[in-house]
């Protein structure tokens, strides 16, 4: 198992109760598996919310790519600090931000 | 270039002076202060409360500045953004540009501050009398 760190902002907190948390994921589990496998996971009663708050609906229905993954809404997903793909793999350590259309100013 | 995303502002004054010693080729200092408003649409609003990705916000902001330093030719900037609850009336946010004539000044202003409220990861949300909305920047 892996151990890295996810944190939340703006509605996801509120959402999932926690501003950040640890999480063990699989070896090799990308950012993709944390946002759609492991972060529903640990929150079982916000889950169905959390799908469909962060991926991208398109007539009721999620919408997928080419390859049948899910598609992003608008949130941003940084790994470390940078966008992320989200076909990136996690390493022990790292830090998974998902983040909300931002809202300063 | 001073940057700063915190629950307390520095007083505006002393931003000012700051970027007035930052160059003898100060000519002008073009202000922005960003102010809590008391209204959404017909909604009473009570306050605002601000979070933000503490390390991320900061770069992103000095990022935007050293860019618009070399687009317009601007000589330094100051940014800061409060963090927190912050009631009506109260200031959010003072965004002001150094430069050598009030054009840049203006121009890099206005970008700037466009730019703040696109790309940096801050994010408010609104408490009227009526509730509370998470507000995203159209």
């Amino acid at each position: 198992m892996t151990v890295v760190s996810a944190v939340y902002f703006g509605k996801l907190r509120e959402l999932l109760g926690v501003k950040g948390e640890k999480l063990f994921v699989d070896e090799g589990a990308t950012v993709m598996d944390l946002l759609v496998n492991f972060v529903p996971k640990r929150h079982p009663g916000a889950s169905v919310i959390w799908l469909v708050t962060v991926f991208r609906k398109v007539k009721g229905e999620a919408a997928q790519d080419a390859e049948g993954a899910l598609v992003l809404g608008d949130y941003i997903v940084t790994l470390n600090g940078r966008t992320s793909n989200l076909g990136e793999r996690l390493k022990e350590g790292d830090e998974v931000a998902v983040m909300p259309p931002f809202g300063g100013g | 270039m001073k940057v700063k995303v915190s629950p307390e502002l520095d007083p505006l004054g002393s931003l000012v002076n700051e970027l007035k010693k930052s160059s003898d080729e100060v000519g002008a200092v073009t202000v922005f202060v960003g102010v809590v408003r008391g209204s959404r649409g017909r909604e009473k609003v009570d306050r605002l409360e601000y979070e933000a990705h503490e390390t991320s916000a900061p770069e992103a902001i000095t990022t935007i500045v050293e860019e618009l330093k070399a687009k317009h030719g601007i000589l330094d900037a100051a940014v800061e953004h409060k963090i927190g609850t912050v009631k009506v009336g109260e200031d959010v946010m003072y965004v002001l540009v150094a430069s050598k004539h009030r054009k840049e000044g203006r121009e890099a202003m206005a970008e700037l501050v466009d730019r703040i409220k696109h790309e940096v990861p801050i994010w408010k949300k609104e408490i009227t009398e009526n509730g509370a909305y998470w507000v995203e920047n159209p």
